[in-house]
Parts: C-alpha cells; sequence; structure tokens
C-alpha cells in the first residue's frame, strides 16, 4: 500500500513537467477557444456571446462544404498512400546495403524541404502546364493538363506532395524496425522461412504499435493539412476552392476574415470529429496492436 | 547462389538509386536555381543554369540593414537546439509514466494528451500569445523554447509511449526484483533501449523547429531576433519585387544543417540498437 | 550519457522553477485571456516601459522587401538623429504573416505604436484600433501640400486616420516586345473595349503559346465599375446592382470566347507576385496592375513593359483613378499619440526622408516633394509619374475604399471568377451567389 503510494508519487514526478505546460499553457488557451467559439470575436474587439450561432451558421456555408468534401478526399485517398509508402520505403531502407546512409538522406529529402517557400514554385515546376509531368507525358504523345491549376486535380497534387513527403513515417517506422531483436529473423531462417514469410510473421507483428502510432498520427496530420495548400495556392485555397483545406479555413476565417469565433468553433467541431476517430482506431488496436507485454 | 544474390543486390542498388533521383530532383533544382542571376530564375527552367553566379549568396548572407544572415543561422540553432533537448528530457519522462507506471486518472491524463494534439494551432495562438505577452515574454526566445522544456508536444509523449511499450516487460521486472526503482529502470533500462525513438524525436524536433515558420514570426519581433525562416521571407515582397535568388541561396544554405544533423543520427539510429544488444 | 542525462535534468528543474513562478502570475490571467485583456495588460506595458522621463520609446511596423526595408531603416536613423528623446524600435517583414501578427498582437493590447496598412485601413478604423488624427492637424501634423484625395481616402466619418505614403493608380502592363513579336500595333491611349477585344485576339492568333490578356480580377472589376460612373459602395453600403457584376463577368466571357483571354488553368497557375505573373513568364500580353509595380515587373523579364490605361467604355471614362498604395497609421492605444504624430510628420513632409525613400511606395502625397522627386527621376519612374499625371487629369471620381471585410470580398470573387471561366458554373449562379455572399459578408462587418 505505501510501496504503491510511493510509486504514485514517482509517477506524478514523472508527469510533472507535462503537467505544469499542460495546466499553464495548454488548457487555458484550449478552454478559451471553446468560450471563443460561442463569441462573435474579430480579435480587434471584445468578444460577444451569441450561443451557437458559428456552429449553425457553418451548416449554411457552401465553402466550409466544400473543405469538408476536399480535406476527406485528401484523408481518404492520402492515408493509406502515405502509410504504404513509408513503410516500403523504411523495409527496402532497412537492409544491408551499401550507402545506406546516404540513401536515407536522399529519402528524407523531401521532407527537409518541408513548409520552404520554394515549394510552391517547385510544386507549379513539376505539375505545371510545362511542368516535368507534361514533358514526360509528352514523349508518349500525351497532352497534360496543368494539374495544379486545373480544379479537378489540384487537391491530387497535393496528395503526391505528402506523399512525396514520407520522410518521417518513413523514419518511425525504421526505428520500429529496429527495434525488433535480429535473433527472431535468424531463427526463423534456421527454420527455413521465406522473405516474405518472416514479413508477415515477424515484422508487421512486432511493429503494430509503431504502424498505429502512424496511422493516428497520419490521420491527425492529414485532417490537420495547412501548410502545403498555404504555399502552393498562397493563402487562396483556389483554384475554385479546390485546394481549401478545412484548416485553412479555419485559418484564414480566423486571422483574415475577422472571424476568430466561426474559426474556434470549426477548431472544436474537428476536435470532437478526430476524438472519435481516434478512438475508433484505439478500440480496434486492442485486435491487431501487439505490445511487448 | 551468390550470382542471383548479386543480381537481387544489384537490382535493389538501381531501384533505390532511381527512387532517389526523383527525391534529389528539388535539391538540385534548388542549388540550380540559387546560382541563376535574378532575371533568370524564372525565365530560364532548365536545370543547367545558362550562366552562373554567386552574387546571390553573397547579397543574401548580407541580409538586411546591418544584419547578416549569419545571426539568423545562430539564432535558429539556439531555439533549435534548447526545443530538442527539452522535448528529449521532458517528453521522455512523461511517456515512460504513461507507459510503465499506474497512477490515479492514467487513462484521462492520457486522453487529454492526445486531444491536446487534435486541436488546432490556429485557435489557441492568440491565448497563448496573451499568456507569454503578460508574462513579458514576447520578443525573447522562451515562448519558443519553455513549452518544449514542458513537454506540450504531445506527439512525442505519444511516439514513445509506443515504443516504450514494445520494450519486453520482463526487462523491468527481473530489475525490480534486483531491487531497481523506476528512476533507475527509466535511466538504466527503457532510456537505453529506446534510443532509435530518442533519435526520431531529437531529428524531429530539431527539424520542424528549424522551419517552423508561424510561431516565430508572431513571438520574434526585432529583426536581431530573427531565425532563418523569417529571415528567408525578409527577401520577399508580394507586391514590389523579390530577391529570389537570394531567397534560393539561403534556402540551400538552411538546407546543410538539419541535412547533416539527419545524417548522422540516422546511422545512430541502426548502431544505437545493435550495440546495446537487445534480448527478446 | 548518464553525465549528459543529469545535467539536462538539472538544466530542466531549472526551468521548472522559473516558470512555476511564472505560472501563478498567469493563473489570473488565464480567465480574461480570451481578448477583453486589453487594458490592463496595456498598463503592465506602461510599468515595464518605466524609461527615464522625457524618453520615448515607439515601435513601428512595416512589411515590404528588401529595397524598402534598407530605406525605411535609413529614414529612422534620421529620425532617431534628429530627435534624440526618441528610439525607435522597428518590426519589419515580409507580407507574409504580417496582418497575422498585427492581430494577434491587437488581441493582446500589444500592438507598435506606428502601423503600415494598405487599402484594407477601413477595416481596422471600423474596429477602434487606430489613432484619429485630426487633432494633430495643423501641429504636430501639416496635410495643407498633400492631395486631397489622398486625405479623402484615409478619412473615416471626417477624421484623418493615416498618412499616405505614397499614391498610384491601376492600370495595363503591356508587354511591347510580344506586341512586335505579334506586328500588333501598340494601341492608342483612347482605346475601347472593343479594341481591346480585337486587339487580344490577334496577339492570341499570331503568337503560339501566347494570349491576349490575363483576367482584370477584382480590382479591375473597381475600375470598370467607375467607367460606369459609379461607386462600388458608400460606408459599406453596395452602390453596384447584382445586373454589374453580370454585365462584368459576360464581358470577359465574350473576351475568352473571343480568344483574347489566357485559358483558365494558365491564369490560376499565375501568381500575385510580379516574378511569377503570367506577363513575366511570357504567357500573356497585357495584364493589370498598379502604377508602382511597373518597376517589379520591368525588372524581372528581359522584354519590355509599359504603363497604360484601361481601355474606354461608351461613357467615356478609362477608370483609373489615384489611390493609396500604404499608409501609416498610429495605434489608439499608443502612449505616446504626438510623438506618433511627428514621426508619421516627419516621413511624408522630410525632404531629405523623401530623397531616401523615392518612389519605393508610390509617388509622394506631399506635392512639393513630388515635385522634386519627379525632376530627379530616372526613365522607369518618370513613366510612372507620367501615367500618375494623366489619370488624374483624366479622371476625378472620388476615392472608394475596399469593400469592408476585403479580404473575404475578394476571396469570394476570385474563387467566383475562377469556377465561372472553368465552366464549374453558370454566369447567373456564379453571380447570385456572389451577390448573397456578398451582402452576408458586409452584413458582418458593419458597426
Amino acid at each position: 500500500m505505501f510501496q504503491a503510494k510511493k510509486n504514485y508519487l514517482i509517477a506524478y514526478g514523472f508527469l510533472l513537467p507535462w503537467l505544469i505546460g499542460l495546466i499553464g499553457l495548454v488548457l487555458g488557451p484550449m478552454i478559451s477557444s471553446l468560450y471563443l467559439s460561442f463569441t462573435n470575436y474579430d480579435l480587434l474587439t471584445s468578444p460577444e456571446w451569441i450561443g451557437i450561432g458559428n456552429y449553425t451558421d457553418l451548416f449554411g456555408d457552401r465553402v466550409f462544404k466544400k473543405s469538408v468534401e476536399v480535406t476527406l478526399v485528401f484523408v481518404i485517398v492520402g492515408v493509406p498512400l502515405q502509410l504504404l509508402g513509408a513503410l516500403l520505403v523504411a523495409v527496402l531502407l532497412n537492409q544491408k546495403l551499401r550507402g545506406l546512409g546516404f540513401y536515407r538522406t536522399i529519402y528524407y529529402i523531401p521532407s527537409l524541404l518541408g513548409g520552404s517557400v520554394a515549394i510552391a514554385i517547385l510544386w507549379k515546376n513539376i505539375f505545371g502546364l510545362d511542368g516535368l509531368i507534361n514533358d514526360f507525358l509528352a514523349w508518349f504523345g500525351i497532352q497534360g493538363e496543368g494539374w495544379v491549376s486545373n480544379p479537378n486535380y489540384a487537391v491530387y497534387t497535393l496528395i503526391a506532395l505528402a506523399v512525396w513527403q514520407f520522410g518521417s513515417s518513413m523514419v518511425i517506422f525504421l526505428a520500429g524496425l529496429k527495434q525488433i531483436p535480429m535473433e527472431l529473423y535468424e531463427s526463423a531462417s534456421v527454420d527455413g522461412a521465406t522473405a516474405f514469410r518472416k514479413f508477415k510473421s515477424i515484422t508487421l507483428p512486432l511493429i503494430t504499435p509503431v504502424l498505429l502510432f502512424n496511422l493516428i498520427m497520419t490521420l491527425i496530420k492529414s485532417v490537420q493539412v495547412f501548410t502545403s495548400a498555404f504555399i502552393v495556392s498562397e493563402g487562396t485555397g483556389g483554384p475554385s476552392n479546390s485546394t481549401m483545406f478545412y484548416t485553412l479555413l479555419l485559418y484564414l476565417k480566423g486571422f483574415s476574415y475577422f472571424d476568430m469565433g466561426t474559426a474556434a468553433a470549426m477548431a472544436w467541431l474537428l476536435l470532437i470529429f478526430l476524438g472519435l476517430l481516434t478512438a475508433v482506431v484505439f478500440f480496434t488496436s486492442k485486435y491487431w496492436v501487439h505490445y511487448g507485454d | 547462389m551468390t550470382n542471383s544474390l548479386n543480381f537481387k543486390k544489384l537490382i535493389t542498388h538501381l531501384f533505390v538509386l532511381g527512387f532517389g533521383l526523383v527525391m534529389l530532383y528539388p535539391v538540385v533544382w534548388m542549388v540550380s536555381s540559387s546560382l541563376k542571376p535574378e532575371y533568370l530564375i524564372f525565365s530560364d527552367p532548365g536545370l543547367w543554369p545558362k550562366e552562373v553566379t554567386f552574387d546571390n549568396y553573397i547579397k543574401g548572407w548580407q541580409a538586411v540593414g546591418d544584419v547578416t544572415f549569419g545571426l539568423f543561422f545562430k539564432n535558429s540553432f539556439v531555439i533549435s537546439v534548447i526545443a530538442m533537448l527539452g522535448n528529449l528530457v521532458t517528453c521522455s519522462m512523461a511517456a515512460y509514466a504513461f507507459a510503465r507506471m499506474n497512477f490515479p486518472l492514467k487513462k484521462t491524463f492520457f486522453a487529454l494528451m492526445i486531444f491536446t494534439i487534435m486541436l488546432p494551432t490556429h485557435v489557441t495562438l492568440v491565448p497563448q500569445y496573451v499568456i507569454f505577452h503578460s508574462l513579458d515574454w514576447v520578443n525573447t526566445i522562451l515562448p519558443l523554447t519553455v513549452p518544449k522544456l514542458l513537454a506540450t508536444d504531445g506527439f512525442f509523449i505519444f511516439l514513445m509511449v509506443q515504443f516504450f511499450r514494445g520494450i519486453p516487460k520482463e526487462l523491468d521486472e527481473s530489475a525490480t526484483m534486483d531491487g531497481c526503482g523506476p528512476i533507475r529502470i527509466y535511466l538504466r533500462i527503457i532510456l537505453p533501449l529506446a534510443v532509435p525513438a530518442l533519435l526520431t524525436t531529437a531529428i524531429f524536433t530539431f527539424m520542424w523547429t528549424w522551419d517552423d515558420f508561424f510561431s516565430q514570426m508572431i513571438y520574434l519581433t526585432s529583426t536581431d531576433k530573427f531565425t532563418v525562416p523569417l529571415g528567408l521571407r525578409l527577401f520577399l515582397d508580394s507586391e514590389g519585387s523579390s530577391s529570389w535568388g537570394a531567397l534560393f541561396a539561403m534556402s540551400v544554405l538552411s538546407l546543410i544543417p538539419i541535412m547533416t544533423i539527419f545524417f548522422f543520427f540516422q546511422k545512430q539510429i541502426v548502431e544505437g540498437i545493435a550495440t546495446t544488444g537487445l534480448k527478446g | 550519457m548518464k553525465k549528459t542525462l543529469l545535467l539536462m535534468l538539472l538544466m530542466v528543474s531549472f526551468v521548472l522553477v522559473l516558470s512555476a513562478c511564472a505560472d501563478s502570475e498567469d493563473a489570473s490571467n488565464e480567465d480574461t485571456s480570451s481578448g477583453d485583456t486589453s487594458d490592463d495588460s496595456s498598463n503592465e506595458e506602461s510599468e515595464n516601459a518605466s524609461e527615464e522621463e522625457g524618453d520615448v520609446n515607439l515601435r513601428i511596423a512595416w512589411w515590404g522587401g528588401e529595397d524598402r526595408h534598407e530605406r525605411t531603416l535609413e529614414v529612422i536613423e534620421m529620425y532617431e538623429e534628429q530627435n534624440p528623446h526618441v528610439t525607435i524600435e522597428t518590426e519589419y517583414s515580409g507580407f507574409d504573416g504580417y496582418f497575422d501578427k498585427l492581430s494577434t498582437q491587437f488581441a493582446a493590447g500589444n500592438a507598435p505604436d506606428i502601423i503600415q496598412y494598405g487599402g484594407n485601413l477601413n477595416d481596422y478604423v471600423l474596429r477602434d484600433v487606430v489613432l484619429p488624427l485630426n487633432q494633430f492637424l495643423g501641429e504636430e501634423i501639416d496635410v495643407s501640400l498633400h492631395d486631397k484625395k489622398m486625405l479623402e481616402s484615409a478619412t473615416f466619418d471626417d477624421e484623418l486616420y493615416g498618412v499616405t505614403l505614397g499614391s498610384n493608380a491601376f492600370g495595363l502592363l503591356l508587354n511591347k516586345t510580344k506586341f512586335e513579336e505579334a506586328g500588333v500595333e501598340m494601341p492608342s491611349k483612347d482605346w475601347t473595349w472593343n479594341d481591346f477585344n480585337e486587339i487580344t485576339a490577334e496577339i492570341t492568333e499570331s503568337l503560339d503559346g501566347v494570349y491576349g490578356t490575363q483576367y482584370f480580377g477584382e480590382d479591375g472589376f473597381g475600375v470598370y465599375i467607375d467607367q460606369n460612373d459609379k461607386v462600388l459602395h458608400e460606408d459599406g453600403v453596395l452602390q453596384i446592382e447584382k445586373q454589374d457584376v453580370q454585365d462584368w463577368f459576360e464581358l470577359w466571357v465574350g473576351i475568352s470566347d473571343n480568344g483574347g483571354l489566357v485559358p483558365p488553368e494558365i491564369q490560376a497557375e499565375s501568381s500575385q507576385t510580379p516574378e511569377q505573373s503570367s506577363i513575366v513568364r511570357g504567357d500573356v500580353a497585357i495584364e493589370f496592375g498598379a502604377s508602382n509595380q511597373l518597376g517589379a515587373y520591368a525588372g524581372a523579364t528581359e522584354d519590355e513593359i509599359v504603363l497604360h490605361n484601361p481601355p474606354y467604355n461608351d461613357l467615356g471614362n478609362h477608370g483609373a483613378s489615384l489611390r493609396a498604395s500604404q499608409y501609416f497609421a498610429g495605434y489608439s492605444e499608443t502612449e505616446h499619440p504626438e510623438e506618433v504624430a511627428k514621426f508619421l510628420n516627419f516621413f511624408v513632409n522630410n525632404k531629405e526622408a523623401a530623397a531616401v525613400l523615392g518612389n519605393d511606395r508610390g509617388a509622394p502625397v506631399n506635392s512639393e516633394i513630388r515635385k522634386t522627386l519627379i525632376e530627379n527621376a530616372n526613365e522607369l519612374d518618370e513613366a510612372i509619374f507620367a501615367y500618375v499625371d494623366f489619370v488624374s487629369s483624366t479622371n476625378d471620381s472620388p476615392f472608394v475604399p475596399n469593400l469592408p471585410g476585403y479580404n473575404e470580398t475578394q476571396a469570394v470573387f476570385k474563387s467566383i471568377g475562377e469556377e465561372i471561366f472553368f465552366e464549374q458554373t453558370s454566369i447567373e449562379d456564379g453571380v447570385d451567389y456572389y451577390w448573397e455572399e456578398l451582402n452576408s459578408i458586409l452584413d458582418d462587418n458593419r458597426e
């Protein structure tokens, strides 16, 4: 009993920095954003209580609907591609190969560019009407489109950008792969298991904690996708709002349209959605994630 | 047997290299653009510059007023290193508590931690600014570093929780039998075995802080406090003429530190675990 | 490894103690952190800023490119030399994030004393964060030589809120080189929309991969409204009809059908920055712009770019008029309103300062200073001044500030245009939607 209490104290000791940060820096702003979501607030004058008006207004807002649509496309198409790509490359780069460090660094480069302003120009350079992709297609006699600037395709170029920046998920997978004891593979080899079998019965199960992490984080990051659209569309979400991601609209409303109240309402709707989504994933994880315990 | 193995290796090499070229393209393009004279940057999209000049680097380095880009590098470096150390220590502490210890309210706290990742930062930014302003921390590096020393980055806590939970529990149990308390287990067993996760945290924190434009833009106001992302934006003017050449030149330079750090750390991710000799 | 860890822990605990102390302080602030703190935080500011008596510390914020930064910094240094009791802290940056930061600072009651605004000044005046200047007129601030129209542009409800940093005029940028390549004669000053339609189609036809014109956007729409002897709005009340918007888009769909307009894909690929505009990329021969941007456009390409007035309509108007590029204005909560006023005066009325600033933000608002500047102008500036002169002598329509809630109305106008040109919606439906949105945005942006 006494020991348990002492251990509780130690546990809280470990949590202390986080708790201070939570109470001092995080919780307050979160709660005040919840309050602001029920107000008319333009940042410049005092907020004024209006009840649930911000929430109900959103449902008549055409751009809001569009932003939900665009974001869902990004998530549904993009998340599986990002995870699959990252895992494949991580497995590929986990082999014994000369110059691995060099390859890993090269593969990480796109992620290094992150939110660089140069991305906007680069992307037009690749996916523009006179871009690389169309030059490539021209060899086969195909006349390409202006991928970045056509409202039918623009969002897919941003998905491509996200997949191309698989670096961070890749590194996390790589770290997870490294944690798998070599002995397991060795004894499997002795038993004559094929590479695919080893992947299926050793690698995959043992990497599930990391896979769960990457799945949840990729989901959250994709639902919150902002930087790429902000940079490539120069903060407009165009053409025709085809890259108007949810968080981009939220930002525009909060900082550009003098409507922080609605932005806060959007943020809390997003939080609820993500909360539910994550809860579902966590619930199912009981059935497919294997921890060391 | 060896022949087919070598052939397989060759194929893998070719594949990895070919794909690598696609990945490398942006950097090659950026370097090439940084070497072009200003007027050719947009009119000559080719990778091979028609005319090579280093003016952009000279002009870019001088930045603006009497402030050079070297200062921006120094400022970015200080902030990124503190953020990195802060996240390593405090996030791993919190993660250890979540992954290995029992205490009241554990589930609630964990859910709260995940929640903090989900709320878009744009709406908490202003209230947070008010707090930092009331502490008189605006235009210092404190708003950018103190949160990292207080483990406010739930992402990394969650990351490490997942890795810590992957470490076999028998190790802790046998250590407990030997009379080790939770603190010693954390220091002697968990941390050494989670080196890949720690390095991952270190790399990401450094890089994301290095790249972060928005919060640095909000909190840093005087030019001598500016960081690399803010310095780069000084070259751009959406209405007048921008110094794209200088922008590209300094962007190239700003990649060097993070590329170097990545190169060495990724090696550690691999070797770190091999030397600790983890047994399953 | 162990030692470094210990060191880290020590460091962290030190900071923890530090921030724990700070914590008790901000706990009291938390409940009110949502915006109504502006009063007590500015009080706090005054406590912190316990300078020696007579010493004045001013903060000034502006956005721009490198050139503007250098010039503005030089003028500030000049001012500090002449006014030793004043120190000025500068907060300059690119345009990215400038107004986001400003809004955040307003929310915390921590905005700079002197702030550069663009055409969005009215949005901030409406929300009472801009310092009224009438009280200083004739004393700290002398506007006797200032352009009347520019004064009007910063006047709301008979109160002056800012000094104009430069005046310019909207107009067309013509790529003369492309005209020559196409064998199309440069238009005369008195060209009409019919001429425009013909010329643009002719260019598209005679050049491969070059189109007649870029779409003119919302600023162009403002000029078009002016051509029809109307104003967009008065104090946020619309003075145009839905039909005007409909006519505008029909005009452009007509130009498009005739072949003169660049296809929407290329239109959407261009960007606001001069270097990435369609005309500099060589995709079009005509683009809409502001006179003070001529330098930026001309400098970004080897082709020859010239300024030209928009085509005339049936009423005999070209619609371009003088407008303010940017303003300096004070923060309503500043502790040193007089000092702010003195600085504003210096910035626009001092001859040496003007010589340093040049034409960077547009033609100076003070007529005497403008005269000396014209005398020393280079070729490019001369062309700009000549154009501004032409505009002011041929169009005397009143200044119309941006629509309130400019960022939002402009975004809707832009996306509707894109939907129409990409044929995702009909002109009627697009205009219906725009009109509805416009009215609701204006409702939200009224006092």
